[in-house]
């Protein structure tokens, strides 16, 4: 690949890291203001020397809280992705190759119901029985996020197996599995990655939905889409409360697309057969 | 198509669609046109029917169109409104009430042909008759004071026989005991009178579809996000407000709520407590809160009291008296009124409103480490191996009060942790028992002491409403002294010694009551609210 | 070969029927049939799992914190609760199948209008969002194949994506707000264009995704050697767009406007808090803080129908735009 797309790469898996991750291991450590230290005295300080970001209604640093928040949301994140996409590939993918028989059959009806039974009652559902916390709040997200891109993923493999492509390759002799690896899982896999990922900004709105059934982070624990949401209530008051972790979350929307961009146009370069 | 043609179709398209929502987008009603007030309200109108409303807000719709026998006065006292008179029997037993005549109710298909009737004895009966029903949510208010009542909701009896009538024109109540201050259980726009024929009607049409009754307004239309209602012309009683029509529109969000009232689209806010330092210059206890310069021009402000209270609750069966004496040390009540509402509430130690008719309640405790730390050490409660739990929920800021306690109660040592669940399952998990602690705050319906205290302390009254499982035996004595307690001052003696009593052995650490600051536009007069939060809107003026 | 082998993240048709669609015979529409009962029966086993599991009581619901236990129990033996589960299940559906969905325990006005109702109403958001949505991708895309160095528009837009709907929501309405003060911010005008404010704000998002597909799609078509053939013989700029670009693009373009339609329903939750409309995200979640079930249940089986209608019709539809499918 050509070297300006490397180095886009890697300015922006930097940036991610040092926007995100260090200061959130950094917090984490209790070194610099704790993100859930009171101080009633110090309300609504605007944003100055003193507090870089400002204090919120109880006087707590929200410069803490909004990179507590952002690296937690991003931990959560990343966690219910990878459950979602891996499990989004072997069931989608088992789907797409048992085109029509059984296996299939009964993953897409799973499918479905997913699909038609709203997300927050299956939460609310099984959280009266496990009484779960924010660790496995997320996995549920997970285990429940996979439908979407499965169904993408099983769409693309049945597509691409009886494409003209692999058709031909066939007609040559390769094996069904040097197949699969080379010439449709690489392809097949770019729509339910890109989904995934577009879906990102929605996991922080679930948040916010979830903290309506006492879901999720338990007070005074932050995430990024309470942060914006209940600022949002005071933000007249104290506008430095929402601003600042949307500017964040937006700032990581967009290094996140762009390096998404980047690996997709990768994809594309090799995959694509123009003429 | 040339690209001309398209570029000039895109300008019509955005032209159209910016005319449709410039055009479309001008509401009916403002302050402005005609005398009508818009009245914003936090939350859905899903029914008006007295028994299925829950929240204040809703009877605060209901209380301009239907009436009740006797109602709060801006100054608290007891007026007659649909009965003219009444008498009560020695002993405060038996209460009759003499049902004003040539009250119309307001026109309405329910009556047939003749559109209207005059209010009589039967519809009183049938009315509370039907508040006491089993799936009735008021219910509770008088269940366990009138005679019968347990009985009709079991299904024993197919009426409550301690609500007769006794002529065209006379009620009377039996209660099972005593009570002199029976009159203050009734009156909230929960015990208001409707027709007999409403009895004739699908369930779910009433408070929906229709709501008949006899007030200085009657409900036009009604949509989950607004209700419209009229002046009656030939309401029976004088009033001296001008307002020809209300109109009480849903705003779930503060702040939108806010920026339509700065835009003359809504005539009176209730004002949220984050916005106050927005709006307000100065504020101090009890509510004198001093507009700043901008939003002197625009606006004004009332404040009023409501018998409410806020609290930690904390379990009596699982903690000793010392733990619950250090808590109470040891919560910052200061902080807690400051944070929680700018300044505005009144700090209180005890559960009693001092908005009650001639109430002052006894001073709350100051904070005190040194006493609290004494306090934990004579309890069994271990601060390093036991945990201690905050039950938060999502209403009135508990969330926000949670933590400040959680921090409050860190410095004496104690690791508070709070569990955040939707209201809902806090009421569940109270009712069972299974808590440590909760963040609450009562509304009280009733406006006496005496029956306030009766329901949340006394002993028989576990595990509902006693939800903190107080059992103190002295305390119970000198409540059931008040069925003999029928002068008003006495009764406030009464309950000023109990709440000294309870101080010693307490069930919560109560911190503060709150008053409600309203905003209003400066067009509006004349606005008064009872101690139950209704607002006289029938008295209000608009210019 | 066109477009086999690169692949769009929405180029494809929903649902488990696709592969028996071309052949349109009766076993399929059985099959269609069979299988969406079946969806509804596990949407009702699954609201009435739920009401066995949740923890509250919806007699203690109804009457508040207040109300003594007997008062309570009474309420729970007259609306069957203390039944067997067997019991209860048989009796609901035994209701359901003759359409009865009952009352609403919280207001007791009957579920189904009430759930009509709100949908009507989220759906309308819907509609209106992803027809803006349309609209807008459709006239970006042409201008910006006509006259490129408009380019810059479709970043412009992109913009929709960076945020989640509700912060787009709340700057929204901020900003109209104190920039519009004429412009009321709740629902309370009449009729099917009232929500054109929330609709606007919820349309960001799909406009975002819809451009960009379509742009993307655009851009491969001009690629393939069919369009420069059409260049060669002649065609208008206009017709190159509309004919040999568009056409082409319909189905990965139209299934992203069909999957935006079904997302909006339980995402415009934040949106009708803040815009104060009565809408079925709200329903939805009062109904759950209520333990309203008969309303839960209603929802259910009401948003199973509409998924299940959406499917079936963006099946047909897209089966005739490309037989391929």
């Amino acid at each position: 690949m050509k070297s300006t797309r490397k180095q886009i790469f890697l300015q922006c898996g930097l940036l991610l890291l040092l926007l995100f991750v260090v200061p959130f291991v950094f917090l984490s450590l209790g070194q610099r203001a704790d993100p859930i230290a009171i101080d009633s005295s110090n309300r609504y300080l605007e944003p100055a020397s003193q507090a870089w970001f400002g204090t919120d209604g109880l006087g707590r640093s929200s410069f803490a809280r909004t990179f507590y928040a952002a690296g937690l949301s991003l931990k959560m994140a990343s966690q219910s992705l990878l459950v979602s996409f891996v499990l989004a590939l072997i069931l989608g993918g088992i789907a797409g190759l048992t085109r029509g028989r059984w296996p299939d059959r009964i993953i897409s009806w799973v499918i479905s119901v997913i699909y038609t039974i709203p997300f927050v009652l299956i939460a609310v559902a099984l959280a009266a029985v496990i009484q779960p916390d924010i660790g496995s709040t997320y996995l549920l997200i997970g285990l429940l996020g996979w439908a979407a891109p499965a169904r993408l993923f099983r769409a693309s493999v049945m597509q691409l197996r009886s494409s003209q492509h692999v058709l031909a390759q066939r007609a040559y002799g390769f094996s069904e599995t040097r197949i699969f690896l080379r010439s449709v899982l690489p392809l097949a896999i770019v729509p339910p990655f890109l989904g995934l990922i577009y879906f990102v900004p929605e996991l922080v709105a679930i948040d916010v939905g979830l903290s309506f059934f006492g879901l999720g982070a338990q007070p005074p624990t932050p995430t990024l889409g309470r942060l914006i949401y209940d600022g949002f209530g005071e933000v007249r008051l104290a506008w430095w409360i929402s601003v600042f972790p949307a500017a964040l979350m937006i700032v990581f929307f967009i290094i996140l697309y762009r390096v998404v961009d980047g690996l997709t146009m990768l994809v594309g370069k090799s995959g694509t057969s123009k003429h | 198509m040339s690209s001309k043609r398209i570029l000039i179709i895109l300008a019509i398209i955005v032209a159209a669609a910016a005319a449709v929502i410039l055009l479309k987008k001008s509401p009916e009603g403002n302050g402005d046109s005609a005398q009508t007030l818009v009245f914003a309200v936090e939350n859905d109108l899903t029914s008006l029917d007295p028994t299925k409303a829950q929240e204040p807000y809703t009877l605060r719709v209901i209380g301009q169109v239907l009436e009740g026998l006797v109602t709060l006065d801006a100054a608290g006292e007891i007026q007659p409104a649909l009965a003219e008179s009444w008498t009560s029997s020695e002993n405060y037993e038996s209460w009759r009430f003499k049902i004003r005549k040539g009250v119309m109710f307001h026109e309405s298909s329910l009556f047939g042909g003749a559109l209207t009737r005059e209010l009589n004895a039967d519809d009183v009966v049938f009315s509370f008759q039907r508040i006491l029903s089993k799936d009735s949510y008021p219910a509770f208010v008088l269940a366990d004071i009138v005679k019968g009542v347990s009985e009709f909701q079991s299904g024993e009896a197919d009426s409550v026989v301690g609500v007769k009538k006794m002529g065209d024109d006379e009620v009377e109540f039996t209660l099972i005991r005593p009570e002199p201050q029976f009159l203050n259980r009734i009156t909230s726009p929960w015990f208001t009178v409707y027709p007999k024929e409403v009895e004739g009607l699908e369930p779910g049409v009433f408070g929906t579809e229709q709501l008949v009754g006899t007030g200085p307004f009657a409900l036009t239309s009604r949509k989950d996000e607004e209700a419209i209602m009229n002046r009656t012309e030939n309401y029976w009683k004088d009033v001296s407000g001008n307002i020809e029509e209300l109109r009480f529109r849903v705003f779930k969000n503060d702040q939108i709520g806010l920026s339509e009232f700065e835009n003359g689209r809504v005539d009176v806010l209730r004002l949220p407590m984050k916005m106050l330092p927005v709006i307000a210059e100065d504020t101090s206890a009890g509510g004198e809160i001093t507009l700043n310069a901008t939003w002197q021009e625009r606006a004004a402000v009332e404040t009023h009291s409501t018998f409410n209270s806020h609290f930690l609750g904390l379990n009596c069966e699982k903690y000793d008296k010392h733990l619950r004496r250090a808590v109470n040390l040891a919560v910052d009540r200061d902080e807690l009124v400051s944070v929680i509402t700018n300044g505005t509430a009144i700090a209180r130690g005890g559960t009693l409103p001092g908005s009650l008719k001639d109430y002052s309640p006894p001073p709350a405790p100051d904070r005190d480490l040194e006493k609290a730390r004494a306090e934990l050490a004579l309890s069994k409660f271990d601060p390093a191996t036991q945990d201690f739990e905050i039950l938060v929920h999502e209403k009135e800021s508990a969330e926000q009060i949670g933590e400040l306690l959680q921090s409050q109660l860190g410095e004496l040592g104690i690791k508070a942790q709070l569990t955040k669940l939707d209201y809902n399952n806090v009421i569940g998990k109270m009712i069972s028992g299974e808590f440590d602690s909760f963040v609450l705050s009562f509304e009280y319906v009733f406006s006496a002491p005496g029956t306030i205290l009766n329901n949340v302390f006394h002993s028989e009254k576990i595990p509902v409403p006693n939800f903190w499982r107080y059992n103190n035996a002295e305390v119970d004595a000198a409540i059931d002294k008040f069925q003999t307690t029928p002068e008003l001052s006495d009764a406030n003696v009464r309950a000023f010694e109990i709440e000294e009593m309870m101080a010693e052995d307490p069930p919560a650490a109560f911190f503060f009551e709150k008053v409600t600051p309203v905003l209003h536009s400066k067009g509006i007069t004349g606005l008064k609210f009872n101690g139950h939060s209704i607002p006289l809107l029938w008295e209000a003026k608009s210019q | 070969m066109g477009g086999e082998v690169s692949v769009d993240i929405t180029s494809v048709p929903l649902g488990e029927l696709s592969e028996g669609w071309g052949r349109r015979s009766a076993r399929s529409v059985l099959r269609i049939v069979v299988s969406s009962f079946g969806l509804l029966f596990t949407a009702f086993l699954f609201c009435f799992l739920l009401f066995s599991v949740l923890p509250s009581d919806p007699a203690r619901v109804m009457l508040g914190p207040n109300a003594s236990q007997d008062s309570v129990e009474s309420l729970r033996e007259e609306l069957g609760l203390n039944d067997s589960l067997v019991k209860q299940l048989t009796r609901q559906m035994g209701q359901l199948v003759t359409l009865d969905f009952g009352r609403s325990i919280r207001d007791g006005r009957p579920v189904l209008p009430e759930v009509f109702e709100k949908f009507g109403v989220t759906i309308g958001i819907g509609i209106q969002a992803t027809t803006i949505a349309l609209l807008v991708s459709y006239l970006i895309n042409l201008i910006v194949f006509l006259r490129p160095k408009f380019g810059w528009l479709i970043g412009l837009v992109g913009f929709g994506v960076v945020a989640p709907a509700f912060l787009l929501a709340m700057a929204g309405a901020l900003l109209i707000g104190y920039f519009f003060p004429g412009i009321s911010l709740t629902a309370s005008a009449e009729g099917f264009f009232a929500p054109l404010v929330p609709s606007a704000i919820a349309s960001l998002y799909p406009i975002a995704l819809m451009t960009r597909i379509l742009r993307k799609q655009v851009e491969e078509c001009q690629a393939s050697s069919f369009f420069r053939a059409a260049i060669a013989v002649g065609h208008s700029k206009e017709s190159q767009f509309h004919r040999f670009a568009l056409q082409p693009s319909l189905v990965p373009w139209l299934a992203a406007w069909i999957n935006q339609l079904s997302l909006i329903f339980f995402a415009t939750l934040v949106l009708e808090l803040i815009f104060s409309i009565s809408g079925s995200g709200v329903l939805l979640v009062n109904a759950i803080q209520d333990r309203d079930f008969p309303i839960l249940q209603g929802v259910l089986l009401v948003n199973a129908v509409f998924f299940i209608g959406i499917s079936t019709i963006s099946e047909i539809v897209f089966a005739r735009i490309d037989p391929r499918l």
